[in-house]
């Protein structure tokens, strides 16, 4: 089950397509994430309030998954565990211009 | 004898661009010591295209500020060229016969004195004119450049001849803030469409520059390293990010027109000011 909360900000669309079709967010690895060891670096370096933390163990969690920019993928790149994972690119686009066609 | 090497613009589809190009029919048909050149054989280095290249003087036509011919005589290794600004020269002259006259003749002269100097024309400015589309909202004002396809990600494509130019919207720039240091990926690397390449950092945070089409890098604007602030100065124009060659135009179809995009970024930007007042 995803546990991620579904929630967004006001009707958002990203290329005509409507936002909450895209399913594109940050999926962390708990096996992985530390928390950062309460630092939580990728809620710190966010600016879009995708993340929360969560405390003991400390762990962060994709809250607001549809404020995620689509595409972007700064975070993942500077999780010192490399605890987060993005969809691929193709399959997002190749969903994208299905939605569009509609 | 001395050959001519004359390299009209690639901007083919805009008044320059036509201009450059009548000019170089003109002159190639006037005298028998020029040959026209060809953006595109010159950026493939086509091999009769280099001869030519290598053995002659210099002329480059540059119908816009992009001066897009005399950049690419410099990427192809020469910088002893001569440069007329078609803008600069024939822009008071109104009709098209009398500015193609009017250019022959400045361009005819400089031909006779054989010797190239490095330029002819001051560029003091990138003599670009962008119009833009403008709309108020708090305090905020957008501005949204004409005639440029736009992605959701808030960059901007601007087609010029074969390459696309892209760069940083005004909204993104405004969202950005100050940007202090810009990473930008060599010429060379292939990306596609949604791809990142380098990023920007600003005293509020860092974004990933990503791509809105897919193709090879051919040029990055290195200019930004020593002035990352002319991605908030000037986003449309001075701070561009990437010259590309892209892999197919029609990808393009995928991004948004200035008026689309400005509805996009207005509601955008009340997003992201709800966002912060919450
Ligand atoms: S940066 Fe990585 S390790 Fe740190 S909190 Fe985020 S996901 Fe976990
Ligand atoms: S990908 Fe970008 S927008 Fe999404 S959570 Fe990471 S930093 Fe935030």
């Amino acid at each position: 089950m995803d546990m991620t909360s579904s929630k967004s900000e006001p009707s958002a669309t990203f290329m005509g397509v409507d936002r909450e079709k895209i399913p594109w967010w940050p999926t962390i690895d708990l096996e992985k994430c530390d928390g950062c060891n309460g630092e939580y670096d990728c809620l710190k370096f966010c600016p879009h309030r995708v993340y929360k933390p969560l405390e003991n163990p400390s762990r962060i969690a994709v809250e607001k998954r549809y404020n995620c920019v689509v595409f972007c993928q700064a975070c993942r790149k500077m999780c010192p565990k490399d605890a987060i994972s993005f969809p691929s690119k193709g399959d997002i686009l190749k969903l994208i211009k299905v939605e569009r066609a509609k | 004898m001395v050959r001519k090497y004359i390299l009209p613009c690639a901007g083919y589809d805009r008044p320059g661009g036509e201009v450059s190009r009548v000019v170089a029919e003109r002159l190639v048909n006037d005298r028998d010591d020029v040959v026209i050149g060809s953006m595109g054989a010159l950026f493939k280095e086509r091999p009769g295209e280099m001869r030519n290249y290598r053995t002659s003087d210099l002329f480059c036509l540059d119908g816009c500020g992009t001066n897009c011919a005399s950049e690419l005589v410099r990427a192809r290794g020469r910088d002893d060229v001569t440069s007329f600004s078609i803008h600069e020269i024939a822009d008071s002259v109104e009709d098209l016969e009398g500015k193609v006259k009017h250019l022959v003749d400045v361009v005819a002269e400089e031909l006779n004195r054989r010797t190239p100097k490095t330029s002819f024309t001051v560029t003091e400015e990138p003599s670009r004119t962008i119009e833009y589309l403008e709309e108020k909202f708090d305090k905020f004002m957008l501005r949204v450049a004409k005639g440029l396809k736009y992605s959701d990600n808030d960059f901007w494509v601007r087609v010029e001849g074969e390459h696309v130019r892209i760069g940083a919207s005004d909204f993104l720039q405004q969202m950005l803030s100050d940007v202090y240091y810009v990473e930008l990926v060599e010429p060379g690397t292939h990306v596609d469409m949604f791809d990142d390449a380098g990023g920007m950092e600003s005293t509020k945070i860092l974004v990933e520059i990503i791509v809105p089409v897919s193709g090879t890098i051919v040029e990055s604007n290195t200019s930004l390293e020593d002035n990352p602030e002319f991605i908030n100065q000037s986003p449309y124009d001075e701070g561009w990010l990437y010259l590309i060659k892209p892999d197919d135009v029609d990808e393009l179809d995928l991004l948004r027109g200035g008026v689309d995009y400005m509805t996009y970024a207005l509601a955008k930007a009340k997003r992201e000011i709800g966002t912060k007042v919450e």
